[in-house]
């Protein structure tokens, strides 16, 4: 008898497998089924806020839908390498940001922003410089002159030892000419509550996590590392008009894997564009707390290359290292 | 901050008569018992996975749901906990202790029963502080630093190694372990990857859901298909699935207690509920009346960590809604969810959007409600469940597993994780050594050693700084207490009797 | 084996990773002049002191306790039946992920079940309808659950 299921098990089991042999053929409107999109992050995390509602309107905009996926984990390697492995047919999108850039010199095993193929860049987020409301530090130079007398002494929260805090973090150290003690912390989030209990002295974290505690009077904002200053706090300098060559900061986009027709990345590229013009979508995201940027695939690829030397004239040219191995 | 108005509790009145606010809270919280209750499915996915499906709604009716959803599923964790050995979520450990022993002799109904009050007592007392007290407690969590979390963390260490059943050498044994496993990933301070075996996904650490699935639900259905007695099953009694007077008066002075450790534990950024509960146990365990019996099946062990993991679900929304920082992995993702319906969470939010915190405490409340009431009527039907003959149920709970660790992160490299720490904790099993403290010591390892020398980093080195902050101080003298708090009581007995 | 004999030999065996882990943090890189505490090895040496300790300790325990507790463990993988049932459980256990990968998750789990619930069934009772049935039924609850309202994406198998 139990031989008896075991055929029928097999049999039931194979028949379709024979049977999907022929399927799909034939050129097809693109895109004819659901695109799935990959976020390397968690959900409710900065990158995934951002995408579900680009995606929801790529979902009206093509009429298919758009899957959204979460595949969290070493700090958005995982995700990442899921990308760049996936099939190059047009209907597997992801997300990207720094950290994918800067991976390699943080973990053993990393994706390459060069193995995928770029769509768009939609979002920057400056870096600041942020102390506490009740800091003596009333202005950058303030803390400036203090670090210039006090080496050592300045602590700055980061998000984790090579995380984008720390690179920002050891960036601004580095074209400011001061020493800090660098301090990591699980996260943004761990680092602004250590910064917001007084436990720390400065944060370079960007704008979003701590632009609420700025606008509570939790904390005071000296200054900002963009190439401009930000609409909504326009009193607040740029670290370049403080003389410090510094324009940093962390940015969100759209990749296909590597290979991807040109025609399908050109098509989601412009959808693209179309979302990021859309008020109710602009309004959103800078209610999150982000700067809404569209750039298309060549603008995205320029941003990236900055990123790139930047991290590279760390490494290079000021020789360090933000792990110990 | 300053001290808000009554407008808070008064501009969102109008909820109450909002038929939809209840109907979502319900169906929020039945799905979150079950889900909460089926073994390898945990409650911050079941938050992240029905986030998405609230987009289209209202953000109050959005968050009455998820709210309900959060509030059930923390409770539907014990479920799985006292009926198989499963908890649903980390902190059902310690309710699985007592709970499991209780359902072992026939008397899972009662266990669920004791659960669902004392979850519901800690669910309402913890949305009184949260209305109440929220941005008080909220400014005393800021002024917690690494110290203050080393102190915490030693206290939860501390109770892993008193609340182990048999030999305290094996227990000791089992969270060093856990500690060990914790070591696994990134160093939290340098950067430098310990033991990862070029495997990415081992970057941000072992992920302890699928350990503890499959430490408990795996190596127990192992070594139930291990034993030839495996088809006996034991026969529950239907009784006191609504508490008897007597017990709830039993149980009263462990419930309070359990629920302001957790609302204050879930308070603490990262903290939340597996520590409340595991401390809320702990001091049963130590001052409790029954504190010998303790581990055995009774009630106090049911109460003490059900309250607790209830109260920190409202207490990890004080950080969250008033500082936008997350209490737990729960809140985080909740906290997603807000941000998702264009509002932002932090200190403006109880100043801009009155009617909407106002409308969480309404969600929560009714979140309460629901949930007492599905509880009890439910305990009839989850007792019945472990009725199921063996066979069946086995292999079910085993795909669950299978399943459950799979969609934790859509990796399949947790479905290795979870067979390997199977036929770890089989052998632990067979030899012996407790499971609780290597889950315990695994979740707080990794907190420990961060905090521990993130202060050091802090104080330049200064070891006195664990003992020059006042808070801190006050916190290592609780461990000690612990660890040693019996003895000494002992000794001060015997020298008051010679006085006397 | 007794309960005390197999104690000693975890005693050993744990005292044996101790050593391990100490030795292996030795080669985490340490950084000149800062508190010994930073370093990446510090702390799994910390731990793997204790653990010495501890294993120790559970040697002593153990031989202090003149075979009180000597008494014969169970020996299951003495009786046949339950040692295979154990041994065919982890090999469905692990052939899963294959399967799932193969074929998609739910005709993994719908091969796993009925399996697993033919094995469990006891000789002569097995009746291939009601098993069909029955991990057809747990299947469906799990596709169901996972799949339709969780909307998990599983790996793309040859079925579904």
């Amino acid at each position: 008898m139990k031989k008896l299921v075991l055929v029928a098990l097999v049999l039931v089991l194979a028949l379709p497998v024979f049977a999907s042999g022929a399927q799909e053929s034939a050129a097809e409107a693109y895109p004819s089924r659901n695109v799935r999109v990959i976020i390397p992050w968690t959900v409710g995390g900065m990158t995934d806020v951002l995408t579900r509602p680009v995606a929801s309107y790529l979902e009206k905009h093509f009429g298919v839908p758009f899957v959204v996926e979460n595949k969290p984990g070493g700090s958005g390697v995982v995700g990442s390498l899921e990308i760049e492995n996936s099939k190059n047919d047009g209907y597997v999108i992801g997300t990207t940001s720094m950290s994918t850039v800067s991976a390699k010199y943080v973990s053993p095993v990393y994706p390459d922003i060069h193995n995928v193929e770029l769509i768009s860049q939609v979002i920057t987020i400056p870096a600041t410089v942020t102390v506490n409301a009740d800091s003596k530090f009333k202005t950058l130079d303030d803390l400036l002159a203090y670090a210039k007398a006090n080496p050592g002494k300045v602590t700055n929260a980061n998000s984790g030892a090579g995380a984008s805090a720390h690179i920002y973090g050891v960036y601004f150290e580095s074209m400011a000419g001061i020493k800090v003690n660098h301090i990591p912390y699980a996260g943004y989030v761990e680092a602004v509550t250590a910064l917001l209990g007084g436990h720390v002295d400065m944060t370079n974290i960007p704008l979003p996590d701590v632009s609420a505690h700025i606008d509570s009077g939790d904390l005071r904002l000296l200054a900002i590392a963009s190439a401009e200053r930000h609409p909504s706090y326009p009193d607040v300098p740029t670290l370049r008009e403080l003389g410090i060559e510094a324009v940093m900061g962390n940015y969100s986009g759209f990749v296909a894997p590597k290979g991807t027709d040109p025609e399908k990345v050109r098509a989601i590229d412009e959808a693209i564009g179309l979302a990021m013009q859309d008020p109710a979508l602009r309004k959103f995201l800078i209610d999150a707390g982000y700067q809404p940027v569209y750039l298309n695939r060549t603008q995205f690829a320029e941003v990236i290359t900055d990123a790139e030397k930047q991290l590279d004239f760390l490494v290079n040219d000021l020789g360090i290292s933000f792990v110990d191995d | 901050m300053e001290l808000f108005s009554f407008d808070l509790y008064l501009s969102g009145l109008h909820f109450f008569t909002n038929p939809l606010m209840y109907v979502a809270s319900f169906f929020g919280v039945l799905v979150g018992v079950v889900f909460g209750a089926l073994p390898g499915l945990t409650a911050t996915m079941t938050i992240a996975v029905f986030i998405p499906f609230t987009f289209g709604l209202a953000p109050t009716i959005s968050f009455a749901f998820l709210l309900g959803l959060y509030s059930g599923a923390v409770y539907g964790g014990s479920i799985s906990a006292i009926l198989i050995n499963i908890p649903g979520t980390p902190s059902a450990i310690a309710t699985s202790l007592d709970g499991y022993p209780m359902s072992q002799q026939g008397r899972a109904g009662e266990a669920i029963g004791i659960s669902t009050i004392s979850s519901t007592i800690g669910g309402f007392l913890s949305v009184i502080v949260l209305m109440f007290a929220a941005p008080a407690i909220a400014s005393v969590a800021l002024k917690f630093s690494a110290e203050e979390y080393v102190g915490i963390t030693l206290i939860g260490l501390s109770v892993i190694a008193i609340i182990s059943p048999g030999s305290t050498v094996k227990g000791l044994i089992s969270g060093v372990f856990g500690l060990v496993i914790g070591i696994v990933g990134i160093d939290p301070i340098t950067g430098f990857p310990r033991f990862i075996m070029g495997r990415a996904e081992l970057l941000e650490g072992i992920d302890s859901i699928p350990v503890m699935i499959g430490m408990y639900g795996l190596s127990e259905m192992l070594v139930q298909i291990s034993d030839v007695q495996y088809s006996i099953v034991v026969k529950q009694k239907i009784s006191k699935l609504i508490p008897p007077l007597k017990d709830l008066k039993r149980i009263l002075g462990t419930v309070i207690r359990s629920s302001f450790i957790g609302v204050i534990i879930g308070a603490l950024p990262a903290a939340g509920g597996s520590i409340a509960s595991l401390v809320a146990y702990g001091q049963e365990k130590r001052f409790g009346k029954r504190r010998d019996e303790l581990g055995t099946g009774i009630i106090e062990g049911v109460a003490a960590p059900e309250a607790a993991n209830n109260a920190s679900t409202g207490g990890a929304l004080i950080p969250m809604l008033t500082l936008g920082i997350p209490g737990d992995a729960m809140t985080a993702v909740l906290m997603g969810g807000l941000i998702i319906q264009g509002l932002r969470p932090g200190p403006l939010l109880f100043q801009q959007q009155m009617p909407f915190v106002s409308s969480i405490f309404i969600s929560l409340l009714l979140s309460v409600v629901f949930m007492c009431i599905i509880g009890l009527v439910g305990a009839k039907y989850f007792a019945k469940l472990i009725g199921f003959p063996k066979k069946y149920l086995i292999p079910a709970i085993l795909v669950f597993c299978l399943v459950g660790s799979y969609a934790i992160s859509n990796s399949i490299f947790d479905i290795w994780v979870l067979i390997l720490s199977g036929i770890v904790g089989f052998v632990m099993r067979k030899l012996s050594f407790p499971i609780a403290p290597i889950v315990l010591g695994m979740i707080l390892g990794p907190l420990f050693e961060s905090n521990f020398r993130r202060s050091l980093m802090l104080s330049e080195g200064n070891w006195a700084t664990f003992v020059q902050r006042p808070i801190s101080l006050g916190f290592l003298i609780v461990v000690v207490l612990v660890l040693v708090g019996p003895m000494i009581l002992k000794r001060f007995n015997k020298v008051i009797i010679r006085g006397n | 084996m007794t309960r005390k004999r197999s104690d000693i030999i975890a005693g050993i065996v744990l005292f044996a990773l101790a050593g391990l882990l100490f030795i292996v943090a030795g080669f985490m890189p340490t950084r000149q002049g800062s508190v010994q505490a930073l370093n990446t090895g510090f702390y799994p040496r910390m731990l793997a002191v204790i653990m010495a300790v501890l294993s120790v300790l559970l040697v002593l325990e153990t031989v202090r306790k003149q075979g009180q507790e000597a008494r014969q463990m169970a020996p299951w993988w003495k009786t046949k039946s339950a040692f295979t049932m154990f041994l065919a459980t982890l090999v469905l256990l692990v052939l899963y992920p294959f399967v799932m990968r193969l074929f998609g998750f739910a005709s993994a789990s719908f091969l796993f079940i009925t399996a697993l619930v033919w094995l469990l069934t006891e000789k002569g009772q097995a009746k291939p309808v009601k098993i069909l049935g029955i991990a057809a039924a747990i299947t469906l609850v799990v596709y169901i659950v996972f799949k339709l309202v969780l909307a998990i994406p599983f790996p793309m198998g040859l079925l579904i």
